[in-house]
């Protein structure tokens, strides 16, 4: 199976904290890996790592490489075109203060799409991947930012899907959206599997099991363990402490 | 907005309207009794002549404002978008706006007399004094006009170019500062620029707040700019009814810009809550 992201030796540290500790792993493509782990374990630093978003951090080091397709993302010159093909849903929903088709014609914008009719036709494709269309397509005009939570978490995602990204990162997307619209999306997100690579951070176990190909788990910085979600959801995982967690017995 | 907002905006915007009735009267009555006592001294006045000297006053205090508020702005812009927080050039330049702006602009109007007014011998010898013309024949308010080639021109320069940038770039280098973090991330992740963040996301946000910041550096201007100009008037004209007269006339328009400037500043951050 072909590897999309390669990561070996990552270490992160924001000044004198460490926040990952020397993580190796790879993502095969079109899967979708589940990260889970309890909080300060280093699933956001991944993503954030992954997208170079984490050279914004002022006080944070990091060392170790990451590779997108076989190429080191540090030597990417082009970083806005590397994040480009990173969609990433943050995990509070932030509308940018534009009104909803702007929101999600926001990056190919500015990627340089100008054509009407196509940007159109993208705003409808997205929106109703992300399960939104109906609910807004009478108000496109309207703030992004005056949606419920739920629906801008939606248009967060629908505002990822929109640059056609090769990786999509999903940091904990479901925290605002009720069960029936989670279902949806995730159902939405099977059949993008077949065009992309997701990366699933969920603090939901249930999820991780009911989503991911394969599922790793992180504490405090340290990958615990990565194996197929069936194994990692078994009676019989290699460490204790996954069990533990999934389980619902942690600490 | 709930209907105590509406009743509370209605009325602070009459006491504005009333405000500016009551700086209205003295400003009529002083044009109108310049206009009496100059038809006497000068031969051809019209209104057009006793409104210029204050248009001349306006003219340049707002204009020098103006440039030293854009000024500010760039400034802050660079401060707070491309110098890490860290950086010595930043904090030194930070502490020092800290102390400047604090400063009451009455000390900025004795600055003015006790450093710039009395050291004009200075620019005397560099040949910028300039020699008042027709001291003698009594048309003060042609006399005191504000000339572009006169020290106090330059000295008001400098004392608004002190007054104005540190207030501003403190409120522009906030207002940049509010735009949450959360926003420009997002925008990064997308893939936008450095560019394309602020021209798309930072400036529409912080706009309102930075044109605020500008209104209230231009309106505590005003008031030290009335000192300089009576202290002009008191040192090169000898009739004392034209001190009272230019004086009251720039005081007005002053007071009445600060009040237009602290309603604006007023809409603009009502304005600035819409997307909050």
């Amino acid at each position: 199976m072909k590897n999309k992201i390669e990561i070996s030796g990552l270490e992160v540290s924001y000044g004198d904290k460490p926040a990952l500790n020397r993580v190796s792993f790879d993502v095969h493509e079109n899967e979708i890996l589940g990260i889970i782990g309890p909080a300060q374990s280093g699933k956001t630093t991944l993503l954030k790592v992954i997208n170079r978003t984490l050279e914004f951090v002022p006080e944070a080091s990091m060392d170790g490489t990451v590779k997108l397709d076989g190429v080191d993302i540090s030597t990417i010159g082009d970083v806005y075109g590397l994040r480009r093909r990173i969609g990433m849903v943050l995990p509070l929903p932030v509308g940018l203060p534009l009104s909803i088709y702007d929101n999600v014609a926001f990056a190919p914008r500015a990627a340089g799409l100008r054509s009407k009719s196509q940007l159109d036709e993208l705003v409808e494709r997205c929106l109703q991947q992300a399960a939104l269309w109906d609910e807004v397509k009478d108000r496109l005009d309207t703030l992004g930012t005056k949606l419920s939570g739920g629906q801008q978490q939606r248009l967060t995602i629908a505002r990822a899907l929109s640059h056609e990204p090769e990786v999509l990162c999903l940091d904990e997307f479901s925290i605002a959206i009720d069960p029936v619209t989670t279902m949806r999306i995730e159902d939405v997100l099977k059949t993008l599997q077949k065009e992309m690579t997701i990366l699933l951070v969920t603090n939901l176990v249930q999820q991780a099991k009911r989503l991911a190909t394969r599922t790793a788990f992180l504490l405090n910085g340290d990958l615990v363990e990565i194996d197929s979600t069936d194994v990692i959801f078994s009676d019989k995982p290699t460490h204790q402490a996954t069990y533990d967690y999934v389980n619902g017995t942690f600490g | 907005m709930i209907c105590a907002e509406r009743i509370q905006t209605f009325v602070l915007q009459r006491i504005t309207f009333i405000l500016l009735g009551i700086v209205g009267i003295p400003v009529w009555n002083v044009l109108q009794k310049a206009d009496a006592a100059d038809t006497e001294a000068a031969s051809a006045l019209t209104p057009l002549n006793t409104l210029s000297p204050l248009l001349n006053d306006l003219y340049a205090v707002l204009s020098i404002s103006f440039l030293a508020i854009l000024f500010g702005i760039a400034c802050a812009f660079y401060l707070q978008e491309w110098l890490p927080e860290t950086n010595w050039i930043r904090r030194l330049v930070e502490n020092v706006i800290a102390i400047l702006s604090g400063v009451p602009s009455i000390f900025y109007g004795i600055l003015a007399t006790g450093i710039f007014f009395y050291s004009a011998g200075i620019l005397k010898a560099i040949g910028v004094f300039p020699v008042p013309q027709n001291i003698e024949d009594g048309s003060a308010l042609e006399l005191i006009s504000f000339q572009n080639d006169t020290p106090v021109f330059y000295i008001a320069v400098l004392v608004f170019i002190l007054m104005v940038m540190p207030i501003t770039i403190q409120t522009t280098q906030a207002a940049l500062g509010s735009v949450a973090t959360p926003i420009r991330e997002a925008a990064y992740a997308l893939g936008a620029s450095h560019w394309q963040v602020l021209r798309r996301q930072v400036i529409p946000l912080a706009f309102t707040r930075i044109l605020a910041g500008g209104c209230r550096a231009m309106s505590g201007a005003l008031a030290t700019a009335a000192l300089i100009i009576g202290i002009y008037i008191w040192r090169y004209t000898t009739d004392p009814g034209a001190f009272s007269n230019r004086f009251v006339l720039f005081l007005s328009g002053a007071l009445f810009l600060s009040i237009f400037s602290s309603t604006l500043i007023k809409l603009y951050a009502s304005a600035s809550d819409r997307f909050n």
